[in-house]
């Protein structure tokens, strides 16, 4: 992770409420992680990478392949951009590459980012970013060769954290590049936009 | 006084999604199946298809399609032949006066889907394609959007997969090599999975945000299931697309493998508003059942129909039906599609999902192909004429 969590931007008034995270594995033999009972939005986040990445290294599930993503969040634009492009670093993680290609778009008022990636071997993601002054909430799928991976957390009852950006060169390179594509309205190549 | 039941003709059989709605439309009263039938030339497999179910009904075949559209007691057609063949049919019957229910897709060629809306308009029937926009879940997404209480619709995004089909048997690693243009969409062991299911996702979007859509990027792959790697078509598929308004819409569509998920398979729309958002599941709300006793295991591999296309097929092969999740209705009374399609037709109106619309689709598909194949956003519309657009049928 490259975005830590300093300063809450809003303190939801349920937060009290005991949290129920189900992170759910489908493939042919059943693993169940552990639930990692955090606290705080980015952590959380952290948490779910760990389990997807422990769930991956059970051989039974075969590869994965693609990735479909939507986290709706408090967090005002314009820092979708950066969740959106923090998300897609760690899709890259679980796919194993990093994206070659992307495709972005935003809605008139840019408060929701939809980034389409493609991997090296075919793989595939879709990741969503959009605002929400309401309750937020972080759909997860990753599908793979011989199973899936679910996560539901539709009423994410999480302190949300402002993300506060720690340069990287990955997630900047990224950004850069969801940025072309949201001008150009077209699909950018990763690498030739890459460079400062 | 009571009206008379409406005549319904049956078009096409076993192994196509009549053996769902014929009898659908046998058991609402408000109809009378009068026979099934289907094209004269037809191979003699597909005869032999048409005949079983005839005889599954208890109905009458009658082989020659054009004559039994001849008959004043045939009023409604439900069109489910072949998807390649299916909307010269559906113009057939339209241009013969009949109000047409319609198997998904359409047609997967740009030129028949023209044809038929010229068709449908110029003699004035009703028609439906089969979709999710009836389903009780998908009812009540739209009447959120509609209540306005997540604000102006700024996004949606539906995922439909179906957890079918023996996963594990392809390579996704090996490069992509689809046919394009497409022309054929559909084997005994597979079909263009995008096509046959990420309509259900794109019926969805374009009916809930009730907006065209103006450009497409589409991207195709082959993740899990061997049959459709070896003819060429994709197991999975998924458009990113820019409707009019600015309001911006993903799906996916594909077939992930029996043991990509407790039930039926991915079934979701997510809906982002300028005053909230939503995700509504189409098994929620559910139980969830844990027991002893055999787990779930997937079906061995079946040769008439491998990846479990067909009521019947899976039926013949006593395949077990999924039981850890247990849906609960969202409406005391839900009624199936076919229904709706007669409530519209006694109310003189078409389906939201009509013959236009579901055109429309088609067109969304082909440019999602086109993209896929040329790695650029595709506008819409597409051009007239351009033979990669065309059906060659």
């Amino acid at each position: 992770m490259v975005l830590n969590s300093s300063g809450f931007s809003r303190q939801f008034p349920y937060s009290a409420i005991v949290e129920k995270f189900n992170l759910m594995v489908l493939a042919p033999t059943r693993a169940m992680p552990k639930n990692p009972g955090v606290t705080h939005w980015m952590d959380y986040l952290e948490s779910i990478s760990a389990a997807v990445e422990a769930s991956l290294a059970d051989d039974s599930i075969g590869v994965p392949v693609f990735v479909r993503v939507i986290a709706v969040t408090p967090v005002p634009y314009p820092k979708v951009l950066p969740l959106g492009a923090l998300l897609l670093q760690e899709v890259s993680g679980w796919l194993r590459s990093k994206a070659s290609r992307l495709f972005a778009m935003s809605s008139p008022d840019s408060e929701t980012l939809t980034v389409t990636a493609l991997f090296p071997k075919n793989r595939s993601a879709l990741i969503t970013v959009g605002h929400t002054p309401d309750i937020p909430l972080i759909e997860l799928s990753v599908f793979t060769t011989e199973g899936a991976i679910y996560h539901r957390a539709t009423s994410l009852i999480v302190p949300f954290r402002q993300p506060q950006e720690i340069p990287d060169e990955q997630v900047e390179s990224i950004q850069r590049a969801v940025q072309r594509s949201l001008q150009s309205q077209s699909p950018v190549p990763l690498s030739t936009t890459s460079q400062p | 006084m009571k009206r008379s039941p409406h005549g319904v003709l049956l078009v096409s059989g076993r192994q196509t999604h009549q053996e769902n709605y014929g009898p659908q439309f046998l058991n609402d009263e408000r109809c009378q199946v009068v026979g099934l039938s289907d094209e004269k030339d037809i191979p003699s497999r597909r005869l032999e298809l048409n005949r079983a179910l005839a005889d599954d009904l208890g109905l009458a075949y009658i082989e020659d399609l054009d004559s039994a559209l001849d008959s004043s007691s045939v009023e409604i057609v439900s069109v489910c032949a072949e998807p390649e063949r299916r909307a010269r049919i559906v113009a057939q019957c339209a241009a013969r006066g009949k109000h047409v229910y319609i198997d998904k897709p359409m047609t997967p060629y740009l030129d028949a889907a023209d044809e038929v809306v010229a068709a449908v308009q110029t003699s004035r029937v009703h028609t439906q394609m089969f979709s999710f926009v009836t389903a009780p879940w998908a009812l009540r997404a739209k009447a959120i959007v509609e209540t306005g209480e997540i604000g102006d619709l700024l996004a949606v995004h539906v995922d439909n997969m179906f957890a079918k089909g023996p996963g594990g048997q392809a390579d996704p690693d090996r490069p992509i090599d689809h046919e394009f243009p497409p022309r054929r969409f559909t084997f005994v062991d597979s079909k263009r999975e995008l096509y046959a299911i990420g309509i259900y996702a794109l019926g969805l979007v374009t009916w809930l945000c009730q907006r065209e859509v103006e450009r497409v990027y589409g991207f195709t792959a082959n993740y899990f299931l061997g049959p459709h790697q070896k003819n060429r078509v994709e197991d999975f598929g998924l458009l990113s697309l820019h409707l009019a308004g600015g309001v911006q819409a993903t799906l996916t569509g594909g077939r992930t493998g029996w043991t990509s998920h407790a039930d039926s398979g991915l079934n979701q729309v997510c809906l982002i508003g300028s005053k909230g958002s939503l995700m509504l599941d189409a098994l929620s709300p559910r139980l969830e059942v844990r027991k002893s006793g055999r787990p779930w295991e997937p079906p061995t591999v079946n040769p008439e129909d491998p990846m479990g296309f067909w009521s019947s097929t899976q039926k013949a092969a006593n395949i077990r039906e999924k039981s850890e999740w247990r849906a609960l209705p969202v409406e005391a009374s839900p009624k199936s599609d076919v229904s709706s399609f007669i409530d519209r037709l006694e109310a003189g109106r078409d389906g939201d999902m009509n013959a236009a619309a579901a055109a429309h689709l088609t067109e969304v598909l082909l440019a999602g192909y086109e993209s896929a194949a040329t790695g650029e956003v595709v506008k819409l519309p597409l051009k007239r004429g351009n033979p990669h657009q065309q059906s060659g049928a």
